[in-house]
Formats: structure tokens, C-alpha cells, sequence
């Protein structure tokens, strides 16, 4: 575009209409400069993205799987923490052998067992007879464990007469204590003594 | 220095007292001289005092009943002899020496004459039943032994220094307290109890053990004779119920020494817990006294009848209930003292039940002797005696089980009766039947008969003469343990009792000569074979008196009455090919020592002196830590000796009439065995 | 140590059936004997049961019992029960070392317990409510007591155990009787369950 003729005096509407002609035409320009400026981007930008979309499973892939492989890691360290824990546990109380499982777990619920009754006399939050009731389940049950667990006494490895002995003996503790607790409670309520 | 023993514990104050004294003494000093001349100590001591053998342990036992039933049947003279007389008069004996009488009287038959006399039975007899060599606790057999004796010792010293209880053999608070018992009489009573509770309570499980676990191969528990049945039973009885006794005399002991209030009438006493825990002991100790006799019953009904028992299983388990049900009935002791009408009811009600397998057991004998061909051998008799007479005590037991009877009859001579009625043709009578049948077996001779049947006589005789009037006196409401009274409808009766006491007194005379009489005649009765009345279980396999092993080689049983099944198949005497080593226990005064602390300890603690008592209790304890350490306790047999020993018996058997062949083993085909011909 | 091995050791000749085990014999007579000791206990705690009220105008054992006192006295018979079962084991390996060395922890623990209970009784006595104050404290008395004379027995059984250990080592004799003695030790932990939860618990609440 060069000068404009000398049209010098052609009036203000030419002037405009020149204004405009080169406005047009500098907006046109940066159309097309933008546009192709654009295209380029966009047609990198497409490359770019096509080729990080062919990759991107491969990457996924390959992040995934490192994070399984993360995770696996962390989980069988995680199981054999825990195994080893559990089973050092186990092999404590199997131990290096056997024999002190019974102790270790006749102990824990011997001392279960004498907690809770003396908890329940030092607080004293039930009412007395339900207390009363409650360290005489807890006296009979850690008996029995005992008799269990520190006197191995079971139903398969005890001779038989010893079973049959303390059988005997408790039936006749019961004939015993029951008998006199009957005839010594009769008579104080006979005879108030 | 001496506690509270002064010069005024010597009898001084009493002719009768004193006169009990000088004999006690006297007779004490005549035996140790009488061994001192005969120069028997080293004898006596290395075969008897220190020995671990059940077998002589056993005769010492029986040594120590006969000796005891003489002391026990003088306070029976002297309280017949009293009362006899006693009609609106003081009689002879002031009121406290007849207490003491009859206190002693009862303490000394049940403890002292009638546990060890059923004590040295089972002793002698039931290893060898079983097929075994020795009881499983050697030493302790020992042990429970000397207590035993140190016991009847503090008894026989209570009659020259100090004097007895006044409060009965069963004690009763709070008369036997401090408050109105301050005396040591008391003391006596409990430390002898408890002392000689605790042998039994050993015996009791020595016994069960050596019962599970020393039989013979092949016996089963359903075919051991009937008198090991009843020594387990019995054993079982007394590790249980023992210990009732020990934790009531030692309450008691407790009150008077200690001043503690378990029996007192004030201060939180409790008197009526001493009959509640006496009797769950004192009920299945009369259990103890006659399941023993019921053993021997059975096994000589068996063998003077020739059969086999009749119902051998309800006999087993008859027994075995009796022992359980004994356990349940202790309260009918004490119906009288206070209990509402249900806790009666049910005492009385297990009463009347426990009678019935006693019933069974009598119908089982009666059966077995149907259709045999019964030998009077008088081991015989007193069982028959006794099936007559137990039964008429046992029916007074049932009248005595109601309730409301029983507050009629309390404490009156009735009951006197009933359990004397129990007692003398139930538990003695089995007694001397078991001492006549294995006395052969025990020292290698034959009892003389004639005497023996003499003795029962007048035995049986006696009883009836000493007791029935009882029974109506009872009746009448004469109550028990009267040192005189004022009604004359009772003497009658009461003169009768004491002629009947005469009699037996003269039974016991005869027992005395027929002992003294078979000794002299013994070479004429030799038992030779170990077999004299064709017998059927173990212990006649063996000689008599048998080797200290007892059995060179165990038997093997296949059936019950396994000597006569093996008679029968002509394998009872066979000859092995070869003998082995048999270890033994070694003798031991261990076991002498620590009796002989325990009375000490037992002296002390009734006259507090203190100072003996801890040093007896000591040297007790180092007693037993030194035989903790002895390793030295067997010693080997060795199988050469062994040969001769077993050598000699066969030339005794061969020179008997007792070689079987399988159909001599019949019945029919025996002769009679030499001492009844 | 199996009763096979207690047998062939106990020895039987030739063809003649093997001596019976000595050892079981003993193991089961001492197992009666415990039996019957249970038997004496149970008649103590159903006299103690019976005259638990009787205390005459006297002290009772809510002023008299202490929780803590009591509390201790059951720690200290638990973990020697422990203890002497860490000692069986260490015998059953035959490491006699760490036996004595479990037995002298269970020694200490039970001598413990006996101390505690000789000043608690002490104690008592001497605030005039000794066994002769009333019905109710003959019982508790003679029932605590007799155990404790129980475990006395048991510490002394403890040192002839260790000396015998000591002198004779670990031979079939001595493991026997040690067996015995925990028989004995346990079943007096149990009895003391009795105690406390029968006097000391019921008596404080």
C-alpha cells in the first residue's frame, strides 16, 4: 500500500474509508499472522500431545507398575513384619520349645483373673452381691486354669486314677461344705447360733 | 522347766487310780525284762522294731489290738461292775474316774485295739492277694506304724501320770474346753487322736496306691478277692474323712492351748461345728471298722464253704457304695441337737438308703454257703454268728435312723447297744475270724480249734448276755454313761449285763490260752504246704510265713479267685527255670525314731513344756531330711538265695499233702486239712 | 523326663515284667496326700465360712484387711508360680544352672510372701485382734496360717531341693521329687485363690 493519491481534497469519508481499508487489512494481517502463529502451536501442540498420548500408556504403565512394585515391596515387607512378628510371637510362647505355652498363657489369664475381681473391690461400682458372685466365677475359673495350665492336668496325658482322685475329691468337698453349710445355716436360723 | 507337769500328776489320790498305775508300770517293766532275760533286744530290733516288711509290720499291728482290747476291756469290767452295783449307792468309783472310764474305753477300742487290729489284717494279707512283693510305701508303712503306737502310748501313760478325759471318746465342746476342762486329761485324748489320725491317714493312701498299682499280671480290678475290694475301700475311707478329725482336734487343741474361740461359749464360738466336722469324720469311720470284717467274711465263707462268692459283682459294688453313701450321713449322730425337720429327713433317709447294700452283702453270703459243703472251722463260726446277730443291730440302726425315734432313744443305753451290736459281733467278730484263718498264714502253724470254738462261745454268749438287756434298758429310758442311779427296775437288767461281761471276759480268757496252747502244740500243727484250708486266692500260694518277697515269681491271673483257678489248672506250683535279683528295702529305725518323737512332742504339748516340744519337733524334721537324703534305702537279693529259699519251700510242699493235679483240685476230692481231723 | 525313661531306669530283669515305677507310685501317692490336704482346707474355709460374722463385738476384716497388702501377697505366689515352672523346664532341658537360678527367683518370691504375711499377722496381734480376740479371727488365723505354715514347708522343701541339686545333680531321684514339690507349690496357689477371694475380697467389701 503506498501513499494514497492526491486526492488531498477528498473529504473526511475518504479518509475513514482509508482508515478503515488499513485497519482491515492490519487486523487481517494479524489474523493471518495469529492464525498461522496459532496453527504452528496447534499443530505442535497436537504432535506434542499425540506424541505423549501414544507414551502416556506406556508411562502410566511403567508408573504403575513401579508403584506396584512400590506397593508389593511395602506389602510383603509389611507381611513379613507381620508373620515374623506373629510368628516370633508364637515362636516366643512355642519358643525354643513348646513346654512354656502354657505357663506364659496360664499366666496371662491367672493375672486377668485376679485383676478384675481386685479392680472390682477396689472401685466398688456394682452392687456387693453381684461382686460376690463375680470373684467366685473368677476364683473358679482361674482354678481350673491352674489345674490346666500349671498342673497340666487335661482329660488325655493324666493317668486316669488322678482324675478319678480329684473327681472324688471334689464331689466329696461339695458333700462336705454343701452338708455343713446346710446344717450350720439351719441352725442359726433355729437357734441363732 | 516342766511345764505344768508337778508331783500331783501321779495317781496318789486314789487307790483304783493307782492301782491302774502300778500295773501299766509293772506290766511295761515285766515285758522289757522279760525280753532283757530271754536276750531278744538284738533280735527284736533288727527283725521287728526297725523292719519295713509289711508282714511283720502287720503282726505288729495285731500285737498292739490284743494288747489294747485287754486295756479297753478292764475300763468295760469296771464300768459293768459299777453299774451293777450302783443302785442308790456311790458304788466303787467316784463320778470323774468313771468319766474317765468310759472316755478311755471308747478311744482305746476304736483307735487303738480296733484301726490297728483291721490295719495289721490288711497289712499281712492284701499285698499277697494281689500278686505283689511289698506295699508301695515301704518306709511310710512304718511311719504310720510307730504313730499308731505313739498314740496308744500317751493313753497308757495318761494312767500313771495325769489323768484321762471326762468328756467321752467323742469330745464335745464346750465341756472339753479350757473353761470347764482345765486339766490335761483332754490334751491327752486329742494329741493321742491326733497323732495316731495321722498314721491312718498314710496307711490309707499307701494302701490305695499299692492296690492300683501293684497288682499281679492280669488283675483286673473285677478280679481281686473281696478283701483287697474292701482294704481299698477302707483306704480310701481313711485318706479322706482323716483329715476331718485332724482339722477338729486341732481347732479344739487350738482353743485350749492358744485360748482361740472355735468351740467356746462365748467370744464367737461356734460349738455346734465340732459334732458337724467330729461325725463327717466319726460316720465313715465305722465304715473303716467294718468293711475290713465284711472282707474277711467273704473270704472265709468262700473257703469253708468251698464255692466261689455268690454275686461277686454286687458285692463289689455294695461295697463300694457303702463307702461312697458314708459320706452322706454323718448328721444322724446329732438329730437331737437343733436341725429343722428337713435337714433330719434327709440324714434319716440316707441312713435307712446306706442300710440296704449291707443287706445285699449278707443275702450274697447266705447264698454262696447255699448248697455248699460248709466246714465249722471257727473262723466260720464267728461269721455266723455274726450274720445273726449284725442283722438284729443293723435293724435297731434302721429304728434309729427315724427321726423322731431317734429323740426317744438319744443317748440312752439303746444306743449303747445298737453300736456295740455294730461293733463287737460286726467289726471284733470279723477280726478274730481273719486272725484264726491267716494266722497259719502269718507264723506257720495252725491255731488250736477246740479253744478257738471255746472263745466263740463264750464270745457270742457274752455279747448277749452284756447287751440285749441294754437294749431294753433303753427302752425303760436309762440314759448313757450313768455312774449310778436310783431306779431299782434297772439293776436286774444291769447284773445280767454285767454276767454277760463275765463271760466275755472268760472269752478272752480262752483266746489268751488257745494262743498260749497252739504255741507249745505248733510242731503238730506245722503248716507246711501255705495252704492249710484249701484256699482260693493269692496269698496262699505263698509259704508260711511267707519269704520276705513274698513271691519269688508273680503270679499270672486269669480269673477270680486266681490260687484256686490256677490249682484247678495244674500251674499253681510249678517250678521256674530260672530265679532273678529282687530288690528290697532295707530295715530302718527311721521310722521307730519318729514315733517315738511324735509322743514326745505329744507329752510336751499336753504339759506345756515348750521347750521339748520344739526340740521333738526338730529332731522329727531331721529325722525325715536325712531320710530325704538317704540313697542307701535298698538293698539286692540275690537270685542264688532267692533259689534256696524257694528250695526249702518246695521240700515243705512235697512233704505236705498238697501236689494237685487238675481233678484233686475238685471239692470233693479234698481231704480235710489236718487241723480238723 | 517320660515314664518310659523312669522305667528302663527303674530297671526290670530279663524276662521278668518290670519293676513297677517307683516314680509313678510316689507321683500318685503324692497326688492322694494333695487330695486329702485339700480336703483338710475346704473344712478350714467352711469353718471360716461359718464364723466369718462371728467377731464378737470385735474387729472385722473390713478395718482389718488391707487391699494392697493382699494384692502384693497374690503377685508375689503367682509369679513364683512362674518362676518354678520356668524352673521345671530348665530341669527338663537338664540346664541345672538356669534351674537354681529360676529356684532361687521362686525362693525369694514365696519368702517374700511369708514376710508379708508374718507382719500383716503381726500386726494384727499386736492391734489386739490376734486369734484369740473372737470366733471370726480364730478362723481367719488358723485358715491363712495354716497355708502360710504350707508354704514354709514348701521354702524349706525349696533349699533341700537346691542342695540335693548341688550335691547329687539332675538324677532321676532328685527331678522326682522336684516334680513333687511343684505339685505341691501349685496346688497351694490355688488354694490361695481360695483365700482371697473367700476372706480378703468379701472380707474388704
Amino acid at each position: 500500500m503506498g501513499p494514497l493519491p492526491e486526492d488531498t481534497d477528498r473529504g473526511p469519508r475518504s479518509q475513514l474509508t482509508d482508515i478503515g481499508r488499513s485497519l482491515r487489512s492490519h487486523v487481517t494481517d494479524i489474523g493471518r499472522s495469529l492464525g498461522s502463529h496459532l496453527g504452528r502451536i496447534g499443530r505442535s501442540l497436537a504432535s506434542h500431545l499425540g506424541r505423549i498420548g501414544r507414551e502416556l500408556p506406556g508411562q502410566l504403565e511403567r508408573i504403575g507398575r513401579g508403584l506396584l512394585v512400590f506397593l508389593t515391596h511395602i506389602g510383603r515387607g509389611l507381611r513379613s513384619a507381620g508373620v515374623g512378628a506373629h510368628r516370633s510371637v508364637r515362636s516366643y510362647l512355642a519358643g525354643i520349645d513348646r513346654d512354656l505355652r502354657p505357663y506364659l498363657i496360664g499366666f496371662a489369664l491367672a493375672l486377668i483373673l485376679t485383676a478384675i475381681p481386685f479392680a472390682l473391690v477396689a472401685t466398688n461400682p456394682l452392687p456387693k452381691l453381684t461382686t460376690l458372685i463375680i470373684i467366685g466365677v473368677a476364683a473358679a475359673i482361674q482354678v481350673l486354669v491352674h489345674l490346666r495350665y500349671f498342673l497340666h492336668l487335661d482329660l488325655t496325658s493324666t493317668p486316669r486314677e488322678n482324675l478319678v482322685a480329684i473327681v472324688f475329691t471334689a464331689i466329696l468337698i461339695f458333700l462336705m461344705v454343701g452338708g455343713s453349710f446346710w446344717i450350720m445355716f439351719d441352725l442359726h436360723n433355729r437357734m441363732a447360733m | 522347766m516342766l511345764g505344768r507337769l508337778t508331783i500331783d500328776a501321779l495317781p496318789l489320790y486314789s487307790a483304783i487310780a493307782f492301782g491302774g498305775a502300778l500295773v501299766t508300770v509293772g506290766g511295761a517293766l515285766a515285758v522289757v525284762a522279760g525280753i532283757t532275760w530271754f536276750g531278744l533286744w538284738r533280735y527284736l530290733w533288727n527283725e521287728w522294731l526297725t523292719s519295713v516288711d509289711h508282714k511283720r509290720i502287720g503282726i505288729m499291728y495285731v500285737t498292739l489290738a490284743m494288747i489294747m482290747l485287754m486295756r479297753g476291756f478292764v475300763d468295760a469290767m469296771m464300768m459293768r461292775s459299777q453299774q451293777a452295783i450302783a443302785l442308790n449307792s456311790d458304788g466303787y468309783l467316784p463320778p470323774e474316774h468313771f468319766d474317765q472310764i468310759f472316755s478311755s474305753h471308747g478311744t482305746i477300742m476304736i483307735f487303738f485295739m480296733a484301726m490297728p487290729f483291721l490295719t495289721g489284717l490288711i497289712n499281712i494279707v492284701v499285698p499277697q492277694q494281689i500278686g505283689a512283693r511289698d506295699v508301695a510305701f515301704p518306709f511310710m508303712n512304718a511311719v504310720s506304724l510307730w504313730l499308731t503306737t505313739a498314740g496308744a502310748g500317751l493313753v497308757m501313760v495318761s494312767l500313771v501320770i495325769g489323768k484321762f478325759s471326762t468328756a467321752g471318746w467323742t469330745g464335745y465342746p464346750p465341756f472339753s474346753g479350757s473353761e470347764y476342762s482345765p486339766g490335761v486329761g483332754v490334751d491327752y485324748w486329742l494329741w493321742a487322736i491326733l497323732i495316731g489320725g495321722i498314721g491312718s491317714t498314710l496307711t490309707g493312701i499307701n494302701f490305695i496306691v499299692t492296690i492300683f498299682k501293684q497288682r499281679a499280671p492280669g488283675m483286673t480290678f473285677m478280679r481281686m478277692p473281696l478283701f483287697t475290694w474292701t482294704a481299698l475301700c477302707t483306704s480310701v475311707l481313711m485318706t479322706f474323712a482323716f483329715p476331718a478329725l485332724t482339722v477338729v482336734c486341732a481347732m479344739l487343741v487350738l482353743d485350749r492351748t492358744l485360748g482361740m474361740h472355735f468351740f467356746t461359749n462365748g467370744g464367737g464360738g461356734n460349738m455346734m461345728n465340732y459334732p458337724n466336722l467330729f461325725w463327717l469324720w466319726g460316720h465313715p469311720e465305722v465304715y473303716i471298722l467294718i468293711l475290713p470284717a465284711f472282707g474277711v467274711y467273704s473270704e472265709v465263707v468262700a473257703t469253708f464253704c468251698g464255692k466261689r462268692l455268690f454275686g461277686y459283682t454286687s458285692l463289689v459294688i455294695a461295697t463300694a457304695s457303702i463307702a461312697i453313701l458314708s459320706f452322706t450321713v454323718w448328721l444322724h449322730h446329732f438329730f437331737t441337737m437343733g436341725a429343722s425337720a428337713n435337714v433330719n429327713a434327709f440324714f434319716g433317709l440316707a441312713t435307712m438308703i446306706i442300710a440296704v447294700p449291707t443287706g445285699v452283702k449278707v443275702f450274697d453270703w447266705l447264698l454262696t454257703m447255699f448248697r455248699g459243703r460248709i466246714i465249722f472251722h471257727t473262723s466260720m463260726l464267728w461269721t455266723l454268728g455274726f450274720i445273726v446277730t449284725f442283722v438284729i443291730g443293723g435293724m435297731t440302726g434302721v429304728l434309729l435312723a427315724l427321726p423322731p425315734a431317734d429323740y426317744l432313744m438319744h443317748n440312752t443305753t439303746f444306743l449303747v447297744a445298737h453300736f456295740h451290736n455294730m461293733l463287737i459281733p460286726g467289726a471284733l467278730f470279723g477280726y478274730f475270724a481273719g486272725y484264726m484263718y491267716w494266722f497259719p498264714k502269718a507264723f506257720g502253724f495252725t491255731l488250736n480249734e477246740r479253744w478257738g470254738v471255746r472263745a466263740f462261745w463264750f464270745w457270742l454268749i457274752g455279747f448277749y448276755l452284756a447287751f440285749m438287756p441294754l437294749y431294753a434298758l433303753g427302752f425303760m429310758g436309762m440314759p448313757r454313761r450313768l455312774e449310778h442311779y436310783n431306779i431299782a427296775a434297772w439293776q436286774p437288767y444291769l447284773v445280767v449285763a454285767a454276767l454277760g461281761a463275765l463271760m466275755i471276759l472268760v472269752g478272752i480268757g480262752f483266746l489268751v490260752v488257745q494262743f498260749i496252747v497252739s504255741v507249745q502244740e505248733r510242731q503238730q500243727a506245722l503248716d507246711l504246704s501255705g495252704d492249710p484250708w484249701n484256699g482260693r486266692t493269692l496269698e496262699w500260694l505263698t509259704s508260711s510265713p511267707p519269704a520276705p518277697y513274698n513271691f519269688a515269681v508273680l503270679p499270672e491271673v486269669r480269673d477270680i479267685d486266681a490260687f484256686h483257678d490256677m490249682k484247678a489248672g495244674g500251674v499253681a506250683y510249678r517250678r521256674p527255670e530260672r530265679y532273678h535279683d529282687i530288690t528290697m528295702p532295707r530295715n530302718t529305725s527311721a521310722g521307730l525314731m519318729l514315733g517315738v518323737l511324735a509322743g514326745l512332742l505329744g507329752f510336751a504339748m499336753i504339759w506345756y513344756i515348750w521347750w521339748m516340744a520344739i526340740a521333738s519337733g526338730l529332731c522329727m524334721w531331721a529325722v525325715i531330711i536325712a531320710r530325704v537324703y538317704d540313697d542307701d534305702a535298698e538293698y539286692v537279693l540275690p537270685a542264688s538265695e532267692i533259689e534256696e529259699i524257694e528250695a526249702q519251700r518246695y521240700q515243705a510242699l512235697a512233704s505236705s499233702a498238697r501236689t494237685q493235679t487238675a481233678e484233686e483240685a475238685t471239692f470233693s476230692n479234698q481231704p480235710l486239712p489236718e487241723s480238723l481231723t | 523326663m517320660t515314664a518310659d525313661a523312669f522305667v528302663a531306669a527303674a530297671g526290670g530283669n530279663g524276662d521278668e515284667p518290670a519293676t513297677p515305677d517307683v516314680y509313678e507310685q510316689r507321683a500318685f501317692g503324692f497326688w492322694l496326700y494333695l487330695m486329702s490336704d485339700a480336703i483338710i482346707f475346704s473344712l478350714l474355709f467352711a469353718t471360716y465360712a461359718v464364723m466369718a460374722r462371728n467377731n464378737a463385738g470385735g474387729p472385722t476384716g473390713n478395718t482389718l484387711f488391707s487391699l494392697p497388702n493382699a494384692f502384693a501377697e497374690t503377685m508375689l505366689l503367682l509369679f513364683s508360680s512362674i518362676t518354678f515352672g520356668l524352673a521345671t523346664l530348665a530341669m527338663k532341658s537338664g540346664e541345672k544352672e538356669r534351674m537354681l537360678s529360676w529356684l532361687l527367683v521362686t525362693f525369694l518370691l514365696g519368702l517374700g510372701f511369708v514376710g508379708l504375711e508374718i507382719r500383716e499377722f503381726h500386726g494384727m496381734v499386736r492391734a489386739g485382734a490376734g486369734p484369740d480376740r473372737s470366733g471370726f479371727l480364730s478362723a481367719f488365723f488358723t485358715l491363712v496360717g495354716t497355708h502360710g505354715l504350707h508354704v514354709t514347708f514348701g521354702l524349706i522343701w525349696i533349699l533341700i531341693m537346691t542342695s540335693q541339686v548341688i550335691i547329687k545333680g539332675l538324677t532321676i531321684p532328685v527331678a522326682s521329687r522336684f516334680l513333687r514339690l511343684g505339685l505341691f507349690w501349685h496346688f497351694l496357689d490355688i488354694i490361695w485363690i481360695g483365700i482371697f477371694s473367700i476372706v480378703y475380697l468379701p472380707g474388704i467389701l
